[in-house]
């Protein structure tokens, strides 16, 4: 069967399959309330031990920001004002556990909502995560034992705690009927670097628990049963992905440069900041693009500047000084918002998305530019205007800017410079990269959807595909232009696309003169070496000779044979 | 009883996490801790009630300790507070 892949690998692996306990939450009287009490308490200790475990386990790690999500749970179980309630519940109107445990949930998650505090408000996952969880210790039907050893996780979805404790008994791979690609429980196995394939419907009438599995979140399938032939696949991938991953350790921490001694950084391109402790194991140098939809995403209103701020300072904190690029809000396109109320639109890719939405919603746009700038107080935080097609865009938005930080003044609260720059994926931006270039202090390419625009041609469509090519010298003159654009007016210039981290097309970038390449986290190492397998002054040449071509075979030619001297 | 004035000093006031911290320090003593906001009064014993209280960046809270380490109790607090829960 086929689904969507969330987090690139392989993995071969019994299932463990996760079924959502439906445990009757219903009010029932009872006449043993010692009994009923002794069933909680029973309960709430199988939770702690299991937790405190975990937790212990993760602090040895140093592994701090999954060890205080389960931490605060932990003390949950301890409280007066939750377990203690609970308990009351029980003695006082004499009823059973889980009702309790349901109704008082469910009130102080109401409590919680009702704070004027955005960040505590949406503590209320964490009840529920410890609602679950009590209710799972009560019912004794927790019969489904953990296989030992490894595991490949099949599930409707996951909580973000249940991802974090199959992580500590040997997941090796995910697979969900539901979730989403920016869903907590996605970003959660991608900063654990764990396979990942959402969208397999029909999964669990598929899988049975205990089976072998092969997720091959390479090619999307999920495989029960694999064939020999398919074993042996997974085995060939699985040494050659070992071996890779020991040749490159020693490109994990070394400074970016070329091989004669050009500095350019790798940052990474992340949406939450989950994934900062994995950029900075692989060594990634800062942050070149922040996706901030995900802070939109499963809610009803538009995310407040405390919520914001919240999410940006916990990353430039994490960052420790490394640049942290911030793309303002991208809605539209393929990033659908429902209270954002962007109307229904025959061709999204062409329509109102991004910063023509913001600049004319300033009640969405100013909060998340407040939250940007305060957040710039902690470390060096930029700020990039996405789909950037005419210069008075840019002034727009640049004033938005000076506005907010005026009222931010008033209000007496701190903030940091802030360096202001665009994404170039439009024609338009980059045929005019020569103004553009004076107006902005950097640029950042995006290639996906400047790929797109200049071809006509969508990326999702396989009949056109040939035309979406990396390798078209259109594209490649254009990327050349914004490059010496950028660099007659002295800003950096970064590729935070997909072409940016293919080995194949990293000597042109270096060629060109690209600053920075921000690619996902695990590729940072592989285009770190590619990176310093390139002379600056030969990929040079080999752009000025790549730039003569006249179409994409002749691209990849002209590319082959160069490189092939090189070695 | 001791009372003390104490500033809400990390960027973040008092969010989960601080909340963890600030019940796990105050449970080590006899003592109750109670802070007061705005009249009403929350358990800091309590990581709800520290949650409650929603204290935020620069808000001062009037802190009461009361029992046999009331005096211990306080310098811990003042120190926890003093260091931002040892966030920035």
């Amino acid at each position: 069967m086929n689904g969507t892949i969330a987090v690139g690998g392989m993995a071969l692996a019994r299932v463990q399959v996760i079924a959502e306990q439906h445990t009757d939450v219903g009010r029932r009287a009872v006449e043993q309330t010692a009994a009923e009490e002794a069933r909680l308490n029973a309960a709430a200790g199988l939770c702690g031990a299991a937790l405190s475990e975990l937790i212990r386990q993760l602090q040895e790690e140093g592994d701090a920001d999954h060890a205080d999500i389960l931490d605060f749970q932990l003390l949950l179980l301890e409280d007066d004002n939750y377990m203690g309630r609970i308990t009351r519940m029980v003695r006082e109107e004499r009823v059973n556990c889980e009702y309790a445990v349901s109704q008082c949930s469910q009130a102080y998650r109401d409590e919680l909502s009702a704070l004027d505090n955005p960040y505590l408000n949406e503590r209320t996952a964490d009840i529920t995560d410890i609602e679950k969880r009590l209710l799972r210790a009560l019912s004794q039907r927790d019969a489904a034992p953990v296989h030992p050893g490894p595991k490949i996780a099949a599930a409707l979805d996951l909580t973000p705690s249940q991802v974090v404790e199959l992580g500590r008994q040997g997941l090796r791979g995910i697979v969900l009927e539901k979730g989403g690609l920016s869903s907590h429980c996605v970003i959660l196995a991608r900063s654990m670097n764990i396979p990942c394939i959402i969208g397999a419907a029909g999964l669990l009438e598929l899988v049975r628990d205990g089976q072998t599995l092969l997720l091959d979140a390479v090619r999307g399938q999920v495989i029960p049963e694999p064939t020999p032939e398919e074993i042996q696949a997974f085995e060939q991938y699985e040494a050659a992905y070992r071996a890779e991953q020991t040749e490159l350790e020693r490109f994990r921490h070394m400074v970016t440069a070329t091989a004669d001694g050009q500095p350019m950084k790798v940052y990474a391109n992340i949406t939450s900041e989950l994934e900062v402790p994995e950029l900075l194991k692989q060594g990634g140098e800062g942050v070149g693009l922040l996706r901030t939809e995900l802070l939109y995403m499963e809610r009803e209103t538009p995310p407040d500047e405390e919520t914001q701020y919240a999410a940006y300072s916990a990353i430039a904190a994490g960052l420790a000084g490394r640049p942290l690029i911030v793309r303002t809000l991208d809605v539209g396109g393929d990033k659908h918002i429902p209270y954002l109320n962007v109307p229904q639109e025959d061709n999204p890719f062409l329509g109102y998305r991004a910063i023509r939405y913001c600049l004319d919603h300033p009640e969405v746009f100013r909060p998340q530019l407040a939250a940007i700038l305060r957040a710039a107080a902690l470390g060096p935080v930029q700020l990039m205007l996405p789909m950037i097609a005419a210069l008075p865009e840019v002034e727009r938005a640049r004033e938005a800017v000076v506005q907010v930080r005026e009222e931010l003044k008033e209000r007496g609260v701190e903030t940091g410079p802030v360096s202001l720059g665009m994404m170039v994926e439009t024609p338009a931006a980059a045929v005019m990269a020569n103004h553009f270039a004076g107006c902005v202090d950097f640029f950042s390419i995006g290639t996906n959807d400047l790929t797109q625009y200049l071809f006509a041609a969508d990326r999702n469509n396989a009949k056109v595909a040939g035309l979406n090519s990396y390798f078209q010298p259109a594209l490649l003159h254009m990327v050349d232009h914004v490059c010496q654009c950028a660099h007659r007016h002295g800003i950096e210039v970064d590729i935070c696309g997909q072409a940016g981290e293919m080995d194949e097309l990293i000597p042109l970038w270096v060629g060109m003169g690209v600053n920075n390449l921000s690619v996902s986290i695990p590729s940072i190492p592989r285009v770190r070496r590619a990176i310093s397998q390139c002379s600056a002054a030969k990929c040079r040449r080999l752009a000025d000779r790549v730039l003569q071509c006249s179409s994409d075979q002749a691209v990849m030619k002209c590319m082959k044979e160069e490189v092939k001297k090189w070695s | 009883m001791v009372v003390k004035e104490l500033q809400v000093r990390n960027k973040l006031g008092f969010h989960a996490r601080v909340a963890s911290r600030i019940t796990r320090s105050v449970s080590a003593f006899q003592s109750t801790v109670n802070v007061c906001k705005e009249g009403r009064r929350f358990d800091l014993k309590s990581v709800t009630g520290v949650m409650m209280a929603n204290a935020k960046h620069g808000d001062v809270v009037t802190v009461e300790i009361d029992g046999p380490d009331e005096e211990t109790a306080a310098q811990a607090l003042e120190t926890l507070f003093a260091e931002k829960f040892g966030e920035t």
